[in-house]
């Protein structure tokens, strides 16, 4: 029987990185093109973040953006998406195609060539003048981009835990945001941009990945066809610094006019996806914040009432972990000894054979749940190459099923408590 | 029996089926999938906070926010958590509530004939105490005042408190501090015994399992339970006026730059339930024709750096009311807002002509991608069995929808003067 979870590599004359996970059971077919670019300082970091704004306003062939999400809509609305992403320290853009499988369509039309070579388009042959890309939409997307960067502070959940990880990591690259800063935005000139654009394009690591309902040799044609950039570099993090140096706990406080306070918690696990300990972490996380029968969820909000939300989550390529909850300020005290003394007492083996049995069930639900979703396979391929270890989630599945208690304990002792995050309310 | 629904375009099939105690269970078969997925769903929700008891025949009006309340008090077991429940067999749990349903779901790779029962157990097993009601109500606080700080959610809200004079839409979902601090256990069984009746709700399955086994599970596990339903259930809504409360709402929150809110009040209500779900198609596809991303309107817009990508539309209609609304953040709001409501004015009928065809595209890739989605399609199904109809049914009424009914459309909706503009600044 095929495995329709697995990613295999297509070899090809060209060199490019294809992984492909040949699969008939969704309605759609993907493709997602990566670039990887390591974290150096804020100016590159705003100048990779500007890009796919940039690309998506107009092409050679599709000189406006109107012209292509028409042309995306005629394609039985074919979704383009172009993310920035921050892995380690590492910044990753995703060119992300998904077009309806046209075995479904009433008239059976191809649409996947077309919308591929359309993502190329869009990718390779921007809208140029004189070594520079058009003057107005570089003007416009960058006060967009402005107006991105200070948007953060509208949602407070992800403005807490963002200040928490910039407080933490202060002096290392992983404290740059993903998006850069709005001074080193202001820096960019047009020229610069289209410098940055060059080198990316041409000797950046990238990758390709494909769920689809091809034949494998279908597809590398059809790419073959579409790409023709020639690359052999994988895009694998070659960047990030496992810094395991916590002196003090640092502590910073902010306020605002809100009505709910933020906690923010960040640790140090040093333990990252290559590391045989990565699987126990995922247990740890688990027990700790993952779930609703987990210890934070259970004596946080259950036992004392007081949040309504509070997880934690682990960043796999950088090692580290965060605490977060919405809270009355007033309760800050309460909850941050009630996180400190859970962590405790898994340190000091002090669970139930039914929390761990429970934590590594609904690991595993929830990994093999990823298999019927696309975007999910793609999401978890990701993570294993940017980390060196390309895994299938039946072998993951199968590494956690090995961990111990004792394994998880081991985990619990290498936490370290490195930054808390308090946004408070202003009258508090 | 079990009714089989196939069709064809999609290679989908859905079986259905009553129960003899009015339960209605579709199976959705999607072959080769590791998941499975079940959504138990009542028709109830935040708006109904008035109606006849169908027990003792009085109208009887509750506190704002009960229907979510119900969904966070199910969860409490009278032995165990219900979490700890799922836990224990390797499924994950979750449920939401809306203005017009409440939804309970898990999803597993493992035990589900046991997830299954579990579900039909706690949602069909209240357990309300004074001590687990108090209880909750912290947690549900920190859950309103959480939402407070959102000023997307918040821009929302506001439209509909200015647009609605009468009708509970206008109520948030979780109801106020106030309202939660009012409910009381008997509130709740109140609104469970009324509500929470299999008549009255729809199980959605999903995923790659024996039918037959499964359908005989549920009637195995239904046929324990005793379920009192003397009177039809009778929902009390006011009679909304078609003018708006106000025309204009400001609001300071602490936010990077100004977020608008323009909504529309649809003059026309009652419809059918077949016209009404034409209706949020037609009109769906007319903000994409001329506010979509691949309209002149957008595209002028944007260029002009009124408008970015945070920019979206949307209708909404439930037999009782419609509303559309228009929202985005902008360094401009007067003007932006200004612009728009002269705009609407002015829509050419070559606008919706040159853009009909693609849209339509668009709309039938999206239905075939939903079929990827358990989710979304487990709470379309529920959505429209509440409107007595199929999910199949859909693709019909959507190639039904001409370009006429979309230049008839704009003019009803947006030669209006019942809208309200809404301007959350810092």
């Amino acid at each position: 029987m095929l495995n329709e979870t697995k990613f295999v590599n297509l070899n090809n004359d060209q060199n490019i990185n294809i992984h492909f996970c040949n699969n008939h059971k969704f309605k759609t077919n993907l493709i997602q093109l990566y670039f990887l670019q390591p974290l150096s300082n804020e100016l590159e970091a705003s100048m990779t973040a500007l890009l796919p704004s940039i690309l998506k306003r107009g092409s050679d062939k599709f000189p406006d953006n109107q012209k292509i999400v028409r042309a995306l809509e005629n394609l039985y609305g074919a979704s383009l998406s172009f993310a920035v992403m921050k892995r380690g320290e590492n910044q990753l853009l995703r060119f992300s195609l998904e077009v309806a499988n046209e075995k479904f369509l009433p008239t059976k039309e191809n649409i996947f060539k077309e919308s591929m070579s359309l993502l190329k388009e869009m990718i390779f042959n921007p809208n140029i003048k004189n070594n520079k890309f058009n003057e107005d939409y570089f003007k416009q997307e960058k006060l967009v981009l402005a107006n991105k960067i200070k948007s953060v502070i509208n949602d407070k959940y992800s403005y807490a835990m963002e200040r928490c990880f910039s407080v933490m990591c202060e002096n290392e690259k992983y404290g740059i945001y993903k998006l850069g800063s709005l001074e080193s935005l202001a820096e960019i000139t047009n020229s610069k941009l289209y410098n940055h654009y060059q080198k990316l394009i041409h000797n950046s690591p990238k990758t390709i990945m494909v769920v689809g309902d091809y034949s494998p040799n279908y597809l590398k044609n059809a790419i073959e066809e579409t790409f023709d950039f020639n690359n052999t570099t994988e895009i694998y993090d070659q960047n990030t610094f496992l810094n395991k140096d916590v002196a003090d706990v640092k502590f910073e406080a902010e306020s605002l006019t809100i009505n709910q306070a933020k906690l923010a918690m960040g640790f140090r696990t040093t333990i990252t996806r290559d590391q045989p300990l990565y699987y126990a972490l995922l247990v740890y996380n688990g027990m700790l914040g993952g779930f609703p029968h987990s210890r934070l969820f259970q004596v946080v909000r259950e036992k004392e009432s007081l949040a309504y939300y509070v997880n934690s989550f682990i960043e796999s390529t950088k090692g580290l972990l965060i605490v977060n909850s919405g809270i009355e300020s007033t309760s800050y005290e309460r909850v941050r000894e009630l996180i400190t003394s859970e962590m405790q007492k898994i340190a000091d083996g002090n669970f139930t054979e039914e929390e761990f049995e429970w934590t590594k069930k609904a690991l595993i639900n929830g990994l093999k749940a990823e298999e019927d979703n696309n975007k999910g396979l793609t999401a978890h391929y990701l993570l294993s190459l940017v980390n060196k270890k390309p895994e299938s989630l039946a072998m993951l599945i199968d590494e956690i099923n090995q961990v111990s208690p004792k394994d998880v304990t081991k985990v619990a002792n290498k936490i370290k408590l490195d930054t808390i995050y308090l946004l408070k309310g202003k009258e508090d | 029996m079990l009714d089989r629904l196939y069709n064809q375009l999609l290679d989908e099939t859905v079986y259905k089926t009553k129960l003899e105690n009015n339960l209605t269970v579709y199976l959705i078969e999607k072959e080769g999938f590791k998941k499975n997925y079940a959504l138990l769903a009542t028709d109830y929700g935040s708006n109904d906070i008035d109606f006849t008891d169908r027990i003792s025949g009085e109208d009887v009006t509750v506190p704002a926010g009960i229907a979510h309340f119900l969904e966070h008090k199910l969860f409490e077991g009278k032995k165990e958590s219900i979490f700890d429940k799922f836990a224990s067999l390797g499924a994950s749990t979750n449920a939401y509530t809306n203005f017009t349903s409440t939804s309970y779901l898990f999803s597993t790779t493992a035990n589900f004939y046991a997830s299954l029962t579990n579900l039909l157990d706690f949602v069909q097993e209240p357990y309300f105490t004074e001590e687990n009601v108090e209880k909750e109500k912290g947690i549900i606080i920190q859950e309103i005042k959480m939402y407070e700080d959102d000023p997307h959610w918040q821009s929302y809200f506001s439209m509909l408190t200015a647009m609605y004079q009468k009708h509970p839409v206008r109520n948030d979902i979780a109801g106020t501090v106030e309202s939660v601090m009012e409910i009381t256990p008997e509130d709740l069984y109140l609104c469970y015994n009324n509500f929470y009746q299999p008549d009255n709700m729809v199980l959605i399955l999903i995923g790659d399992f024996d039918k037959e086994e499964t359908i005989e599970e549920i009637k195995n596990n239904q046929a324990k339970k005793e379920f009192k339903m003397p009177n039809k259930i009778n929902k009390i809504f006011p009679q909304e006026p078609t003018t708006v409360v106000k025309q204009e709402v400001r609001r300071q929150m602490n936010v990077s730059r100004p977020l608008i809110n323009l909504g529309y009040k649809d003059p026309e209500t009652n419809l059918g339930t077949r016209e009404l779900v034409k209706k949020d198609f037609a009109v769906n596809m007319l903000l994409d024709c001329i506010l979509g991303k691949g309209s002149n309107l957008f595209q002028d817009l944007y260029a002009k750096g009124y408008i970015d990508n945070s920019f979206s539309t949307g209708y909404n209609c439930t037999d009782h009311y419609g509303y559309l609304q228009i929202t985005g953040e902008t360094d401009q709001p007067n003007i932006l807002l200004d612009i728009l409501k002269k705009e609407l004015l002015h829509i050419k009928a070559d606008d919706i002509n040159d853009s009909f065809d693609r849209i339509r595209r668009k709309y039938i890739g999206n239905y075939i991608k939903l079929f990827n989605n358990f989710s979304a399609l487990a709470s379309e199904s529920v959505n429209y069995h509440f409107r007595n109809l199929d999910i199949f049914s859909v693709i019909d009424i959507l190639t039904e929808v001409k370009k006429v009914d979309l230049l008839a459309y704009k003019d009803t909706l947006l030669d209006s003067e019942q809208h309200v503009g809404v301007i959350i600044e810092n």
